[in-house]
């Protein structure tokens, strides 16, 4: 089962605008070399059928519903919340990275600024109803739960 | 408390609705899309999504500045305002009594487009008709002049945006909205998503081009005889709308006679696109109703630019797409006084225009018959540089010059002999950095203004200032205002400050400019076929506003000028069929400007998010290609051409979506970072080894310096 919250995509349609990780960046004020949502470009290339192809990876947090990286954390500074989200408290992190080496999809990255990690929190943070990214999307492809989905659709 | 100011961003000429977050400091702190805003409807992309570094950059010019040493050399004195303007004024006004007002020029490129009004204005006020529009001879102007020439509208390029929801059909030519029109990339995915057919025709392969029915990758510099083709299948087969072409077309048996000589079998064998393919796009578009079809830099940098941009322009109009939702919408602003009514009612007079640098070669472009009378660029710079047919000696510019034209060491060069050079911007540019003055540009963060962005179709904007501006910034329209006051000559409009011309321009609205700023927008209501209900022409009678009153697929007005008055084709002056000794040297098509979402024109360089996103020039080769030369991804090469002795250095990309004999370099590179001249402006900027007179010529009717589908070689660099 999935988070009751969690920022689904649909990348077919995705065209690699990178609005959502500068909009994540914008918000979460990151530094250069650090995100909480990353995109990343496979091709253009072949496939096995000669066809050739392009698409676009979204890297970040799938909010897991037993994440490993809240088991692995030392200092309890990364919670998986009731609704699903999977936050971190920057008071308690202590830096210490293990959580972005048991992460599977490496969608944690280190803050050299703050000595703290970033993930996505679906912005629950800044209290934001559509996360920051999602908002800013070129092709619709983000959203973070069915509801929202169907209703902010414009068609 | 933070407030929300509702204003129009001015990250490229799109201008998207925007809501900037100040906090109770005065100053901004977030930024996000307007989901109201009829153009991108919340969606911001990452250029106007960082803005705000820009606008807090630690190297934002804050004073202006006199050059204290010699010209580039770096040593700058700070000044006041009022000496800045006083100084200004008075050599304008040397040069102006002892030259004539032609010996100086302004120039402005497509981002400070508002810029655009005051320095109109500021040239009309003294007199010159020497306007620089950016690089308008393989920019817009092509496809503006084929458009006006076949309908007297403008509707193929970046005016006339449709309503994609309704667009059956979508084709882009030479045109990848993603990166270059963000908000227009956003719509026409939407539209795919909801069952729009979409065909690309791009060397490339690129976003849109994977998510399209059909792609055509056309080998660069071959799109008029791609196009010719697909009007060949679309007569031949009667796929064209009949009604139409009977009731509102002039010269149609004539264009049928010409597309006889481009059938698909023989212009896959030009253009290397399968005919299956050249067929089908065709058929798929002329079947769609209503269909949209833009094109852009593709085609209007080649050297077949008008001739190919003619064909595409009547494409639209034979399948009946003229003026339909949906399909290519002649725009309809709700105010008379937009930024190209403006300009129209700033022209000089023949005995003026006639002066106009390019009017002798180029009738169309430039002088008294012209349609708009704009400069050829190249011949200002060769009219600096060779002081024929005259020299000019003063320059104004808003835009990065130095980096954005073709040759640009040349351009340096001819920069560097002005008498006076002044420089609105935001940044130390390679262009401000040889001026004689360097004045500081308020953003759009910090201005009010009025936006009739070319996308807007059928309505306008209010850009109101979000923060003060900061240091000793100024909108750049009060202070052409202010030249024009303190030189003593007579405002063109009745108006003295340009708050005022703001008002001016809403009266017929009955509305202020403070009332407008409330409001946001005007709509105005899209009416259809307006040739039909007598709104096109100055005399109110049905039809296009061209000589024969119908839209010309034979054009009279090229006939006058002694032009081929059809669509033609022919093979650029450098390429493998046409100079095959010369293509043994340089066996490899180039593409210069290719654009990448992390910059607008030579912004965005020093923008740290955006330059995260593209840290290097980069070139795209085919991994075959790339592997015979010795070239692994990510290596740094040097790029050729025959015409230049210089040479270009980039990162190779290889991508198997380029054509092995095809490479793409991209556009407008400059290290704001670089420790020299050389290297900050010259060392990746691929307009370096781009000839401002080409040896073959330029295209004939608006002066195209030919930027895709050249002949080039590449080699890998020593480290």
């Amino acid at each position: 089962m999935l988070a009751k919250k969690a920022l689904l995509d649909n990348t077919y349609f995705c065209v690699g605008c990178h609005s959502c990780e500068i909009a994540c960046k914008q918000i979460h004020e990151l530094p250069v070399g650090v995100f909480r949502i990353k995109v990343e470009k496979i091709g253009p290339k072949y496939n096995k059928n000669g066809k050739l192809f392009m698409k676009f990876k979204l890297i970040r947090c799938m909010q897991c519903e037993k994440p490993q990286c809240v088991d692995v954390c030392p200092t309890g500074a990364l919670k998986k919340r009731d609704d699903g989200i999977v936050t971190v408290d920057r008071g308690l992190c202590n830096g210490c990275k293990q959580c972005m080496e048991a992460c599977p999809i490496h969608a944690i990255w280190f803050n050299p600024e703050t000595g703290s990690i970033e993930k996505c929190d679906l912005c629950v943070d800044k209290n934001l109803e559509v996360p920051f990214c999602a908002k800013h999307c070129m092709s619709k492809v983000l959203y973070h739960n069915e509801t929202i989905y169907s209703s902010w659709i414009p068609w | 408390m933070t407030r929300i100011v509702r204003t129009v961003c001015g990250g490229c000429m799109c201008e998207c609705g925007v809501l900037i977050h100040v906090d109770e400091k005065g100053k901004a702190v977030r930024l996000e899309g307007d989901p109201k805003h009829p153009l991108n409807e919340g969606y911001m992309c990452p250029k106007g999504l960082s803005f705000l570094q820009l606008v807090y950059h630690p190297n934002r010019l804050r004073y202006p500045l006199k050059r204290a040493g010699d010209k580039g050399e770096g040593v700058w004195k700070r000044i006041t305002w009022d000496e800045a303007l006083n100084d200004i004024s008075k050599e304008l006004l040397r040069i102006r009594n002892q030259y004539g007002p032609e010996a100086i020029a302004i120039s402005y490129g497509t981002y400070p487009k508002r810029v655009a009004i005051g320095l109109s204005l500021f040239l009309a006020a003294l007199g010159s008709p020497n306007q620089l529009i950016g690089n308008c001879h393989y920019c817009f102007t092509p496809h503006l002049m084929a458009d006006l020439l076949t309908c007297g509208e403008v509707y193929s390029c970046e005016l006339g945006v449709p309503d994609y929801r309704k667009s059956k059909c979508i084709v882009l030519w030479g045109y990848n909205p993603v990166h270059t029109y963000p908000p227009i990339g956003k719509k026409i995915v939407e539209a795919k998503r909801r069952g729009s057919k979409l065909i690309v025709v791009d060397p490339r392969y690129t976003e849109l081009a994977s998510i399209a029915d059909v792609w055509l990758q056309v080998r660069p510099g071959t799109d008029g005889a791609l196009a010719l083709s697909m009007l060949n299948v679309i007569i031949n087969n009667k796929l064209y709308d009949a009604d139409f072409v009977s009731k509102w077309c002039y010269g149609f048996d004539k264009l049928a006679e010409r597309v006889q000589e481009y059938p698909p079998e023989k212009v896959e064998k030009i253009t290397w696109v399968p005919k299956e393919d050249i067929i089908r796009a065709a058929e798929i578009y002329a079947n769609s109703k209503p269909a949209s079809l833009h094109s852009h830099l593709g085609v209007s940098m080649s050297y077949n630019s008008v001739q190919a941009s003619r064909a595409i322009s009547i494409l639209v109009a034979i399948t009946g797409n003229l003026d339909v939702r949906g399909g290519a919408e002649i725009p309809s602003y709700p105010i008379k006084l937009t930024y190209m009514n403006i300009k129209k009612r700033l022209r000089l007079g023949k005995e003026m225009e006639e002066k106009t640098i390019g009017s002798d070669a180029y009738p169309l472009l430039s002088g008294p018959n012209s349609f708009r009378c704009l400069t050829h660029p190249p011949s200002v710079f060769e009219a600096i540089l060779t002081g024929k047919p005259y020299p000019v000696r003063a320059l104004i510019a808003t835009s990065n010059l130095a980096v954005s034209f073709e040759d640009s060491k040349k351009v340096v060069e001819a920069l560097k002999k002005l008498d006076l050079l002044v420089v609105m911007d935001f940044f130390m540019t390679p262009t401000a950095e040889l001026a004689d003055y360097v004045l500081p540009s308020a953003t759009y963060l910090e201005c009010d203004d009025i936006c009739d962005a070319f996308c807007y179709t059928n309505f306008i904007a209010a850009r109101q200032k979000a923060i003060e501006p900061l240091y000793e910034c100024r909108d750049d329209n009060e202070v052409l205002f202010e030249l024009i006051r303190r030189m003593g000559f007579k405002m063109p409009f009745p108006v003295s400050t340009y708050r005022e011309f703001l008002d001016y321009r809403l009266r017929e609205l009955g509305m202020t400019f403070d009332e407008f700023k409330e409001k946001g927008y005007v709509i105005s209501d899209v009416i259809e076929r307006k040739y039909e209900k007598g709104m096109l022409r100055e005399d109110g009678k049905t039809g296009f506003k061209t000589p024969t009153g119908k839209c010309e697929l034979y054009s009279t007005l090229l006939a006058k000028c002694e032009f081929d008055p059809l669509p033609s084709y022919v093979e650029p002056p450098e390429s493998p069929y046409s100079t095959p000794e010369l293509a043994k040297e340089y066996p490899l098509i180039l593409i210069t400007g290719s654009r990448h979402i992390s910059s607008y024109q030579t912004m965005g360089h020093n923008i740290p998010y955006l330059r995260e996103l593209l840290p290097n020039p980069l070139v795209e080769i085919h991994p075959e290609t790339a592997e015979k030369l010795g070239i692994k991804d990510g290596d740094w090469v040097y790029i050729e051409t025959p015409t230049s002795r210089d040479r270009v250095k980039m990162k190779a990309m290889l991508t198997y979506g380029i054509h092995p004999r095809v490479v793409s370099a991209q556009a407008l590179w400059w290290y704001p970072e670089g420790k020299t001249y050389e290297k900050r402006t010259f060392e990746s900027n691929i307009n370096v080894i781009m000839p401002l007179k080409p040896p073959y010529g330029y295209e004939s009717i608006v002066g195209t310096t030919v930027m895709r589908g050249r002949l080039c070689r590449i080699y890998k660099a020593e480290e």
